[in-house]
C-alpha cells in the first residue's frame, strides 16, 4: 500500500531534524520523521564502557551497527581502506531516535560573533575555501533562545567577559563545579582567566518535566538513566508527535531525495524496517542526516537532470567537512582531584577563542569529562609503559589524580577535505558508502599548539606536578562534530544552500544539520545546529503559511 | 592448591554451565576449557600473556581476571574475524619462544616472559614469518584486548569481581541514583 502523501519528510532526527520536524508540525504541516535507528534505552546498555559512543570496541549500542554500515576512508597517498561504524576513521554520529543528542556530553555552546565572520576577521587563507557565513549571530540569537528554552539548558556566561550578548538569559541556573572545576576555577582566575561554568542540555533543576541530574560519572557515551539530559529525543520530537502532524517512522533507511523531470523533489525512496522499498512523497523534503550522510544522500540522487547528484552542479555538495582540532594538556597531580561527582566537564575560558595575536582563530577550552577506567588506561605521560606492573600501578595510583584541559579549535575550511561516495563499497542495502577524504591545513596545527600551551598555563597555575600537551596531526577532521559539507552561501558556485538552508536550484529541498555550517565555531556545535534547525523551520513555516509552495 | 586456583576452578564451572556449547576436553580429572574458541593450550598461552599485560599483585593480575575469558567470548562473537589470526600468532609465538628460548612460552620464568614480549612489541621478531601476521600488531592487538577485558565491562566476561574497578577505588556495581556523594 502506498504511503499517505504529506507535506514535508524530514531524514533524521537528530539535533537539526528533530527540531525542524517540531517547527513544522506544530506549524501545522503533516511531517513523516525519519530516523534509521531505534529508541536507545539506558537499561539495554546500562554501564557498559566498550559499547558506549566515546569507545565503541565492542560496537556502538547507539548505532549504526557494524554489519550493515562502512565507510570508505582515505589517506592523503589516497589509499582507501574500508572502516567500520565503532573505528575513528567512520566518523560516526549516533543513529537512534535523537542521535547524538542521546549520548552527548551536551555543552550548549553558542558561537561567538567572529564565528560567523571567519574570513573577514581573518583573510584569506591559502589553499583553504574560508569564507564568512550569510548570517551572522544577530539573525541566529533569537533561535539560539529557542533552542536554550524548548530543549533547556543550565547556564550563567555573565562571568564570561567574552561571551556574545543575549537577548533572554539561560532558562536554568548552571551547574555547581566538582571538586575538580573549583580547583580549576581558582587556577584560572590566578592566570589572569576569566573562568565560568560551561553551559549544558542538562536539567540542573527539574525542567521540562523531567528530573533534575544526579550526577553521573557516566554521562557521555550514555544515554541518562534519569531523562536529565536534554535532547531531541525527550524534547522536541514528542512535541512533533504530541501535535497529531508528525510521524517518527524509524529504522528505515532512505537512500534517495527522488525528483521529476522538471527538477522539482517529489519525496524520498527508502527500505523500511523489513527492507523492502518504500517511497513516501512530500511536498517538501529536509535533509538532516549529518555532515556525512547528508551529502551522501544528495550525490547518490542521481537523475537526467542532476547527473552529479542534486544541488552539486558546481561541485559543492561534500566539500568543506570539518570537525575540530582538539588539543590541549593532561596533568597530574599530588593530591586526589577526582569526586565522582559527573559528568565532569564543568569549567571554561573563552579568553582564547578568537582575537590571539598572528593566530588564526581558537578555541573554548574547558575540563574533560570523566575518563571511564577502559579509556584511561591508554592515558598515560609520553614515555610511560604501556603494559605491565608500571601501566598496572599507575592506573591504580593516579587514576584520581588525573585532569585534562582540551579545546576544539575552530578549523580553516578546506575545500579537499571531503565525502564523496564511493563506486565500489556498499552497504547492506546496496547504497555506495560515503568516502571521506582530506586534511586540515597546517594553520589549523598551529593554533592547536597556542591553544595546548594555554591549557598548559591552566594546569601549571593548577599547580600539576606534570603536563603532557596534545597537538592533533592533519589528518581530516571530521568525527562526531563534523560539519561544512552543504555550506549555506549566497552564491551557488560555492555554496550548496542559501541562508534558509534551501539547496540552490531546487527550490522544495532543505539541509537543517550541520552540514550547513560555513565554519565549526571555537565551540562544540550542537546548540548551533539545534538553532539552525529553528532557524529553517522558522522560514519554511512563514512561508508555507503565506502560501509559498515553493 | 591455593585458595586462589579453587576459587577459579569454581569460576569455570559455573561459567561452563551457564555457557552452552564448548569446548569440553574430557571428564573428571582432565583439563576443561570453557572456551569457545581457544584451545587448552591456547588459553594457557593468553593466560600467562594477560598476566604479563596486567600482573598479578595485591590485586587480581589479567588471568584471575578473566581477560582470557573476554578474548575467547569476543572470538566468537564481535571479533571472530580475528580468530585466525589469534590461533595463527599464538602458535607463532610459542615457536619462536622455543627457538630462541629453548622452552616454551608457558614454561619461561615471569621477567623472561617479559623480556621476550618486550622485543615482541619492539618489532625484533617481525621479520619471523608468523604465519603472515606481524608479530608487533598482533601484540598491540592482544594488548588493547588485555585492556578491555580488564578495564571494561564485567558483562564482557573479564573484569571478575568489579576488580579493575575496586582497585582504582571506583565503587561498583554502579547503582542508578546510590553512587552519588
Amino acid at each position: 500500500m502506498a504511503n499517505k502523501h504529506v507535506n514535508a519528510v524530514v531524514v533524521g532526527s537528530g539535533a537539526g531534524g528533530g527540531v525542524v520536524a517540531k517547527e513544522l508540525a506544530v506549524g501545522g504541516l503533516s511531517v513523516v520523521l525519519f530516523e534509521r535507528g531505534k529508541w536507545a534505552r539506558y537499561d539495554d546498555h546500562n554501564n557498559d564502557e566498550l559499547t558506549s559512543q566515546r569507545t565503541s570496541t565492542l560496537g556502538a549500542y547507539y548505532g549504526p551497527d557494524n554489519k550493515r554500515y562502512r565507510r570508505v576512508a582515505v589517506d592523503r597517498q589516497g589509499n582507501e581502506r574500508i572502516v567500520l561504524p565503532n573505528e575513528w576513521a567512520y566518523h560516526n554520529n549516533a543513529a537512534c531516535v535523537g542521535s547524538g543528542t542521546v549520548p552527548y556530553g551536551g555543552m550548549a555552546w553558542r558561537f561567538m560573533e567572529e564565528c560567523f565572520k571567519f574570513k573577514s576577521t581573518y583573510g584569506h587563507i591559502e589553499g583553504s575555501s574560508n569564507a564568512d557565513w550569510p548570517i551572522t549571530y544577530s539573525d541566529l540569537e533569537p533561535y539560539y533562545v529557542k533552542a536554550e528554552w524548548e530543549i533547556g539548558v543550565a547556564g550563567d556566561d555573565s562571568p564570561n567577559p567574552f561571551a556574545p550578548w543575549r537577548s533572554k538569559p539561560h532558562p536554568m541556573p548552571p551547574f555547581k563545579h566538582n571538586r575538580e572545576a573549583t580547583m580549576l576555577e581558582g587556577a584560572a582566575k590566578k592566570a589572569g582567566f576569566h573562568p565560568f561554568p560551561i553551559p549544558m542540555l542538562r536539567n540542573s533543576i527539574s525542567y521540562g518535566g523531567r528530573p533534575a541530574c544526579i550526577r553521573m560519572r557516566n554521562c557521555v557515551g550514555f544515554a541518562c538513566p534519569v531523562n536529565a539530559k536534554c535532547g531531541t529525543q525527550n524534547t522536541v520530537i514528542p512535541v512533533a508527535i504530541n501535535s497529531g502532524n508528525c510521524e517518527l517512522r524509524i529504522k528505515c533507511q532512505v537512500y534517495e531525495v527522488m525528483t521529476n523531470d522538471r527538477g522539482r523533489v517529489t519525496g524520498v525512496a527508502y527500505f523500511d524496517q523489513r527492507d523492502r522499498r518504500q517511497v513516501q512523497t512530500a511536498d517538501i523534503v529536509i535533509l538532516a542526516a549529518s555532515a556525512t550522510e547528508t551529502p551522501r544522500l544528495l550525490l547518490n540522487s542521481v537523475s537526467d537532470l542532476f547527473p552529479d547528484g542534486i544541488g552539486n552542479r558546481y561541485d559543492q555538495v561534500g566539500r568543506n567537512l570539518q570537525g575540530h582540532a582538539y588539543c590541549g594538556a593532561d596533568g597530574m597531580f599530588e593530591e586526589e582531584i577526582y569526586d565522582d561527582v559527573g559528568p565532569g566537564a564543568s569549567i571554561a575560558i573563552c579568553d582564547f577563542a578568537h582575537n590571539n595575536p598572528g593566530i588564526i582563530g581558537g578555541a573554548m577550552l574547558a575540563n574533560e569529562f570523566i575518563r571511564m577506567p577502559y579509556l584511561f588506561s591508554g592515558i598515560r605521560p609520553p614515555g610511560s609503559k604501556r603494559w605491565g606492573k608500571e601501566h598496572k600501578d599507575f592506573q591504580k595510583n593516579f587514576y584520581k589524580h588525573h585532569v585534562v584541559i582540551r579545546g576544539p579549535v575552530q578549523e580553516v575550511p578546506n575545500p579537499e577535505s571531503r565525502v564523496q561516495v564511493s563506486r565500489e563499497v556498499k552497504d547492506y542495502w546496496g547504497i555506495p558508502v560515503s568516502k571521506i577524504s582530506g586534511w586540515k591545513l597546517d594553520e589549523d596545527v598551529q593554533t592547536a599548539r597556542f591553544i595546548a600551551d594555554k591549557a598548559e598555563d591552566w594546569l601549571k597555575a593548577a599547580g600539576a606536578i606534570q603536563i603532557w600537551k596534545s597537538v592533533p596531526g592533519t589528518g581530516v577532521s571530521g568525527g562526531q562534530h563534523q560539519s561544512g559539507t552543504c555550506r549555506m552561501g549566497d552564491d551557488p558556485q560555492t555554496s550548496v544552500t542559501n541562508k534558509f538552508g534551501q539547496v540552490h536550484g531546487v527550490d522544495n529541498l532543505f539541509v537543517a544539520d550541520g552540514s550547513l555550517h560555513v565554519t565549526n565555531g571555537a565551540f562544540n556545535p550542537v546548540l548551533t545546529i539545534m538553532a539552525l534547525g529553528y532557524w529553517v523551520g522558522d522560514y519554511i513555516v512563514k512561508e508555507w503559511n503565506h502560501g509559498n509552495r515553493f | 592448591m591455593n585458595p586462589k586456583s579453587i576459587s577459579r576452578r569454581n569460576f569455570i564451572k559455573m561459567s561452563a554451565i551457564g555457557a552452552g556449547c564448548l569446548y569440553i576436553a574430557g571428564c573428571a580429572g582432565s583439563p576443561v576449557s570453557y572456551h569457545y574458541i581457544l584451545t587448552p593450550w591456547e588459553a594457557e598461552i593468553v593466560d600467562a600473556l594477560a598476566d604479563q599485560i596486567i600482573p598479578p599483585d595485591e590485586y587480581a593480575g589479567g588471568r584471575e581476571a578473566g581477560v582470557t575469558n573476554y578474548i575467547d567470548k569476543q572470538l566468537s562473537g564481535f571479533f571472530n574475524e580475528q580468530a585466525p589470526m589469534y590461533k595463527a600468532c599464538l602458535k607463532a609465538l610459542d615457536e619462536t619462544c622455543k627457538e630462541v628460548y629453548g622452552k616454551e612460552f608457558t614454561a619461561l620464568d615471569f621477567d623472561t616472559q617479559t623480556e621476550y614480549l618486550e622485543d615482541i612489541q619492539g618489532g625484533k621478531y617481525n621479520s619471523a614469518d608468523w604465519y603472515g601476521y606481524t608479530a608487533s600488531s598482533f601484540f598491540g592487538t592482544l594488548r588493547g584486548h588485555c585492556m578491555q577485558g580488564f578495564y571494561g565491562s564485567p558483562r564482557h566476561g573479564g573484569n571478575k569481581n568489579f576488580v579493575s574497578y575496586r582497585m582504582m577505588k571506583l565503587d561498583y556495581p554502579y547503582l542508578v541514583g546510590r553512587n552519588v556523594h
